[in-house]
């Protein structure tokens, strides 16, 4: 990894090559991009038309960018002779001659040359082999021998010595090809990934196959290399001119006068009223009490009439803990003699962090790409996935969580996992066709208003945005005021490191002076105004010397670690750096845009009806809002993690939690707890519940293990006739009910039984096209919004959209048939398989093992015998699927 | 004990303990634990499926159903005083330099509704279709102009009105999902939003289902080496194991659910990959679509599988199809977008007609909006407008050969009898015996409706 500071790095990069005389020794280092590049490109002193040239370079192969076609798909490098420069990306091929590498039958990587791609035109040598220096010798000759005749012979020697020149390691020969050549130049491909790094050295051509083993070489022969061009004078970095200064839009005219907002609000609404610790009760049936949650749980038993289920068998209960702590099933020897020391394992798992970190994402409608027609991805918004993996396994305080994602940028001392937790806020969707920035900025403003206020609060604002709430005590002007805290900043590539300032700066004034020049001659031309320019033409239409300068800007700022997140130029204390995008019409990249950002009451939510000025406010149900001072978002998070002033955010929280086990939470309407909401079940185990957080320090593991600790928790799924005539919902909780797996935990399940689990954590997603073949964890696969993993919209996931506080449950026909003919979902039928049959043994011993892995349970006799008759008459495949295929596999028992 | 053999009759049609009452369902994906709405509609349906065109990018009014002889009198010049203070004041909307239509419009059929020569084929069949010329909303952008098209706002967080229509009139088929939808062209074009085949705030079954015209339904081919007899074996032991867990547990319609789920899959799996397999369609209905040359081969794999998708009883059909945004040139845009088109959606009101199957199918045909009838720039082409377009409706009871709404002179903004998204979706809801403001679903205790701000069936289109 290169680790030099950019700026320095521009100036080597050029030393590099204008040193790499033709013939010299000094290495220039190329390297992978994932698509076509052309890094590396020189003229030849004149044309050349000769019957016969040689070529010669050195090549090393970084063995750690090395990969083979069975592991990745192989690797790319192509020295290229060509009448033509082409430009950065362009293709030289068909009947240009190509000297380099490539995957031979699917395999293996290979030197090789080539006329064209693949069929006889393309032509292997000796296997590649990483870290080692070869040198790499072709000729290529005419077989008409006359100067206008076309090259149609290629011959490839690998390491050859002085005697060789009869016996090359390959020959092709096409018709149809080039007469001259001018240029000379290496490309990288598709193949070639971005961080593979590539050496080469000592490019050199000639007439006569001995002047290869000369280090300088035929001079005089027209074959010099002329060196790369350098930038031309006028694009010196120091010249490139300043963006423009950014021009705050006029002030609309206040057009709406709504109604002022009434002097109190107030409400006998539950989830308004203060948290107060209320007392555990002590119920008569004492001995089944073990935890306060019991106690509780208990009087709720004895006023209905209920008689709670049996503690489950300790299988069963082994199952259930696994599943709901981490997403997987137990391991096969989990045989728990104490289920508290299994629950406290469970919780310092990486596994619990990657299974709740999905719920969160839910709520907090995260994902990977802007979403609406471009739907550009956000290669940096990973980070904000693992955050909050990371934050729930180090079981950062929830006040702090909340604190972090609602204000990371204006929290001090600055650390850039503050930037990073703002991810939440940044995840709000936009559209890169709306040129009306008012309206797009308005867009994102409601989109975090209104899962902000879901997230923690549990309110339905959205409701207010147009209108005064139809239910709940919310007003529109508390909409408002609500996007007043997060008006002056905005979502973007934050650069989490010092030094990128510069660079970014000078790339706008180089990309905003090619703009302004397009759209001078799109006026001069007569086009009316306004002149519109999309900003990705604009890198299309620089000169190449413009174009080299503003690839090696994009480089430098490249490499500098970024991170989707949510920042405010205006109340964050931190002077930080927004790495550019390139949209049709992205955000305004000036930091000094969200400085004149004021938040207006929106008549009607329609941005073309400004009403006043809004200043920041929370709603005016929980009293007044004092000064807040030049933190406005900090001062929010401060408020929402006050239990004194907010009774509802810790609320909202052990909800969630509760909810994550029981498929149900304590309020059902885990996203409202308005008054169209359900009640809770058991308001006062709710709000002892919530003190315990705030007691307990916000630590979230803490509620865990209450829950996992309690008996409640440890009840079997038995029916009760009697029970259910006096509840059938289960409100009570008299039984545990079994709920379905998340989709997540489907696919986790399936890989984990398999034996095919793995699970590395972490990093960039997993791109859609691996999802099926992908064995890590579900958590990892790239968010893509309105093309999501199949498997998890299938089974219910969260759309990536809006706030989703609880999945739905669907029961529908594609779901056997994704677990029975899906390609991944055979894979692990046949690895589940595999792994039954490793351990010898007859159909019946086979049966068995299935049922133990997938459930974690001894086998019943019938169940056995039934699936033994089926390993007979059809296959141990056939039935591993089957075990995979049951409701006993698909549900938390 | 050994499970009962079964052969595939017994499997689908009775015993397993859950019996035949069991698989008396109403629909394939709207089955789920009586938590729905009794099936049934309010009135009268005057269709029974319907098949939603639907023309990603925005083809454009004025060269397509809306002729405006007054564009060749002002070409070049500004949009007229008198009309540019009523078009809505959204960015995109372009004043300067009026752009005549390159098509000439003629009149067509025996009704004598005027279409552009884009459109020959089309054309041809005016007589059973209804143009409404004005169409009007306020999003001129396409991902939030695509959901207010489907779901009634630019946010696509509500139901698509496919998901609304399999909620309201549930399936005709047991075999097939209620709800399929088609994205065809979409390579390098508009990304297809989600929100047009979700299920919004409505429970996830509702959804639609995304197939690919050559693929089929994803998984629903068995693998090689599977056949019925396999299959069933393995159902037979799922069933058993179920039965035996749900017997430990007593009552759980979710599980109960799941277990039917398997049936309908079963089904799912022969008759999915019969509807996709078109060797049985004859060499003339192949050529009627287009399949046998390269433009229309897509569109009409499309438009024949829709076909074939409503013989089989599904409900809602959607095909999207890609690359109508015509910013750059016009004529080599829309030449092409008709080109591909044209001659397949003609086929497709054809091909209902001689079946029998044009009175129960109502067809719709619409972008997300129209476009300017000013130049983009100079660039001979048209800017996103979504301020007066044409859509059009055929057959499923309603009339053809009329025209509803009218443009200003130059067909920019709707003047005469304005229709909003919401009226298009009240009107599809209306063909199938669903009135849209008594179609409701609890959600945050509000009785939610498809359409959102009202919206009324236009009651003319059927008369």
């Amino acid at each position: 990894m290169r680790t030099a500071p950019p700026i320095f790095l521009l100036a080597i990069l050029s030393t590099t090559v204008a040193a790499a005389a033709p013939g010299g020794d000094q290495w220039i280092e190329l390297r992978g991009s994932g698509a076509r590049q052309n890094p590396h490109r020189r003229a030849l002193a004149k044309a050349f038309d000769g019957a016969e040239l040689f070529v010669r370079y050195r090549l090393r192969y970084d063995a750690k960018s090395l990969d083979t076609p069975r592991e990745g798909d192989g690797e790319f490098f192509v020295l290229w002779l060509d009448a033509a420069e082409g430009g950065e990306t362009a293709t030289h091929s068909g009947g240009v001659p190509n000297i380099g590498v490539h995957v031979k039958d699917g395999a293996e990587n290979r030197f090789m040359i080539r006329f064209a791609s693949g069929g006889d035109r393309e032509r292997y040598g000796a296997p590649l082999v990483g870290g080692r220096e070869f040198t790499v010798v072709a000729r290529l000759a005419k077989s008409a021998g006359k100067s206008d005749a076309a090259y149609d012979r290629l011959a490839l020697w690998i390491d050859p010595d002085p005697g060789s020149l009869a016996a090359p390691d390959a020959e092709v020969s096409a018709a149809g090809g080039l007469s001259a050549i001018r240029w000379a130049g290496f490309s990288t491909g598709g193949k070639t990934e971005p961080g593979d790094r590539i050496e080469v050295s000592g490019l050199a051509l000639a007439t006569r196959w001995e002047a290869i083993f000369e280090p300088s070489v035929d001079a005089g022969s027209g074959l010099e290399l002329l060196p790369p061009a350098k930038p031309s004078p006028e694009l010196e970095l120091t010249e490139i001119p300043d963006p423009p200064a950014y021009v705050a839009p006029p002030e609309p005219e206040t057009l709406a006068t709504p109604k002022p907002p009434p002097a109190t609000i107030e409400t006998d609404h539950w989830a308004f009223q203060p948290l107060k610790r209320p007392p555990v009760p002590i119920p008569r049936d004492a001995a089944w009490v073990r935890t306060p949650i019991d106690a509780f749980v208990a009087r709720r038993h004895e006023a209905d009439g209920l008689a709670p289920a049996p503690r489950a068998d300790d299988a069963t209960l082994t199952r259930r803990f696994a599943l709901t702590v981490t997403g997987l099933p137990p391991g096969e020897d989990a045989a728990p003699a104490d289920f508290e020391a299994y629950a406290d394992a469970l919780l310092e798992s990486t596994a619990y962090g990657e299974h709740w970190a999905r719920r969160w994402l839910d709520v907090a409608r995260w994902a990977e790409s802007h979403g609406y027609q471009h739907n550009r991805d956000r290669p940096n918004a990973w980070k904000y996935r693992d955050w909050v993996v990371k934050s729930l396994n180090d079981d950062l305080p929830y006040d702090a969580f909340v604190r972090k994602q609602i204000a990371g940028d204006e929290i001090e001392p600055y650390d850039p996992e503050n930037l990073i937790a703002t991810g939440f806020l940044a995840a709000a969707r936009y559209s890169g066709n709306e040129l009306d920035k008012t309206i797009q900025r308005n867009d994102i403003l409601v989109d975090v208003v209104n899962t902000t206020a879901k997230a923690f609060l549990g309110l339905t604002m959205e409701c207010a945005q147009c209108h005064e709430h139809f239910f709940d005590p919310l007003t529109q002007w508390d909409y408002y005021r609500m996007q007043a805290f997060f008006v002056q900043g905005q979502p973007g590539d934050i650069v989490l490191e010092e030094g990128a300032a510069e660079l970014i700066r000078r790339r706008q004034g180089l990309f905003e002076a090619v703009r302004a020049r397009m759209a001078e001659n799109l006026r001069a031309r007569g086009q009316p105004e306004p002149v519109l320019v999309s900003p990705e033409g604009v890198p299309k239409n620089m000169t190449a010397a413009e174009k080299r300068k503003f690839d090696e800007l994009e480089a430098a700022i490249a490499r500098f670690p970024k991170t989707w997140g949510y920042y405010s130029p205006v109340t964050s204390p931190h002077p930080l750096a927004v790495a550019p995008s390139t949209q049709r019409w992205p955000l305004p990249f000036q930091s000094e845009a969200p400085r004149s950002a004021k938040a207006r009451f929106l008549d009607r939510g329609d941005t073309n009806s400004p009403g006043p000025v809004v200043t920041p406010a929370w709603p005016q149900v929980f009293g007044p809002t004092p000064e807040l001072g030049n933190r406005p978002r900090l001062a929010l998070a401060d408020w929402l993690t006050d239990p004194k002033r907010n009774p509802l955010t810790s609320r909202v929280w052990v909800n969630l939690i509760w909810q994550g086990y029981f498929g149900r939470g304590l309020v059902p309407s885990a996203g409202d707890f308005g008054t169209q909401g359900d009640a809770p079940t058991h308001p006062e185990l709710l709000d002892w519940l919530s003190t315990e957080l705030v007691e307990s320090g916000w630590s979230t593991k803490h509620i865990h293990r209450l829950i996992l600790r309690s008996n409640t928790f440890r009840q079997s799924a038995l029916f009760s006739a009697s029970n259910a005539d006096r509840d059938p919902e289960n409100l009570g909780l008299w039984r545990w009910r079994p709920h379905r797996l998340e989709a997540e935990a489907i696919r986790d399940s399936l890989l984990a039984v398999a034996g095919e689990l793995d699970p590395a954590s972490g990093g960039p997603g997993i791109p859609p096209a691996e999802s099926e073949t992908s064995r890590r964890r579900g958590i990892y696969l790239r968010q893509k919004r309105d093309s999501l993993p199949h498997q998890q919209t299938l089974f219910d996931g969260a759309n990536a959209v809006t706030s989703c506080a609880r999945r739905q449950v669907s029961t529908v026909a594609l779901q056997p048939l994704w677990l029975m003919n899906s390609e991944f979902a055979r894979a692990m039928a046949g690895a589940f398989a595999k792994r039954a049959a490793a351990g010898g043994g007859k159909p019946p011993e086979q049966a068995a093992r299935l049922i133990s892995l997938a459930y974690g349970r001894k086998a019943g006799a019938e169940e056995r015998d039934d699936l033994a008759a089926l390993i007979r008459e059809s296959s141990l495949e056939d039935a591993a699927a089957v075990v995979l295929n049951t409701n006993e596999f698909l549900y938390v028992p | 004990m050994n499970s009962p053999r079964l052969s595939r009759r017994n499997f689908l049609g009775e015993g397993l303990g859950l019996g035949a009452g069991a698989l008396a369902f109403r629909s394939l994906l709207a089955e789920e634990s009586g938590s729905l709405r009794p099936g049934g509609s309010h009135f009268a349906p005057t269709a029974k499926s319907v098949i939603f065109l639907f023309m990603s990018g925005g083809p454009s009014q004025v060269d397509t159903f809306d002729p405006k002889p007054e564009l060749a009198k002002l070409s070049g010049g500004d949009v007229p005083e008198s009309l540019a203070k009523n078009v809505p004041k959204i960015k995109r909307a372009g004043l300067k330099n009026l752009m005549p239509s390159p098509w000439a419009f003629r009149p067509r059929g025996e009704s004598g509704v005027p279409v552009s020569d884009l459109l020959p084929e089309t054309a041809k069949m005016i007589d059973d279709i209804c143009v409404i010329r004005s169409m009007r909303h306020r999003n001129p952008v396409h991902g939030p102009g695509e959901c207010v098209a489907f779901t009634g706002t630019g946010a696509g967080d509500r139901p698509s009105i496919g998901a609304w229509s399999i909620y309201g009139m549930g399936s005709e088929t047991e075999n097939l999902p209620a709800f399929l939808t088609m994205n065809l062209h979409s390579d390098g074009m508009q990304y297809p939003q989600a929100a047009g085949w979700g299920a919004g705030f409505l429970p996830p079954q509702f959804q639609g289902t995304v197939v690919d015209p050559a693929g089929g339904i994803r998984d629903a081919e068995m693998p090689a080496g599977f056949d019925d007899a396999r299959r069933l074996r393995q159902l037979d032991a799922i069933d058993s194991f179920n039965r035996r867990h749900l017997d430990k547990l007593g009552v759980h319609p979710e599980l109960e659910a799941r277990m039917r789920s398997y049936r309908m899959a079963f089904r799912l799996q022969t008759a999915a990959p019969e509807l996709f397999d078109l060797a049985g369609e004859s060499a003339a209905t192949r050529k009627l679509y287009g399949l046998d040359k390269m433009p229309t081969e897509q569109t009409g794999r499309g438009c024949l599988l829709a076909r074939r998708m409503v013989e089989r009883g599904v409900r809602f059909v959607q095909v999207r199809i890609g690359g109508w945004d015509a910013h750059g040139n016009i004529k080599a845009n829309h030449e092409k977008m008709c080109g591909r088109t044209d001659l397949p959606i003609a086929a497709l009101l054809r091909d209902l007609k001689q079946r029998g199957l044009f009175e129960t199918t109502l067809v719709a045909w619409a972008g997300e909006f129209g476009r300017t009838p000013t130049m983009e720039g100079r660039a001979n082409g048209r800017d996103h407008s979504p301020s007066g377009y044409s859509v059009w409706f055929a057959g499923g009871g309603t009339r053809g050969g009329q025209v509803i709404g009218q443009t200003d002179p130059i067909g920019y903004v709707a003047v005469e009898r304005p229709v909003t998204p919401h009226d298009f979706h009240a009107t599809i809801l209306h063909a199938l015996g669903l009135d849209a403001s008594r179609l409701t679903w609890m959600h945050h205790g509000r009785e939610e409706l498809p359409t959102v701000f009202g919206g009324d069936p236009v009651m003319e289109v059927f008369g």
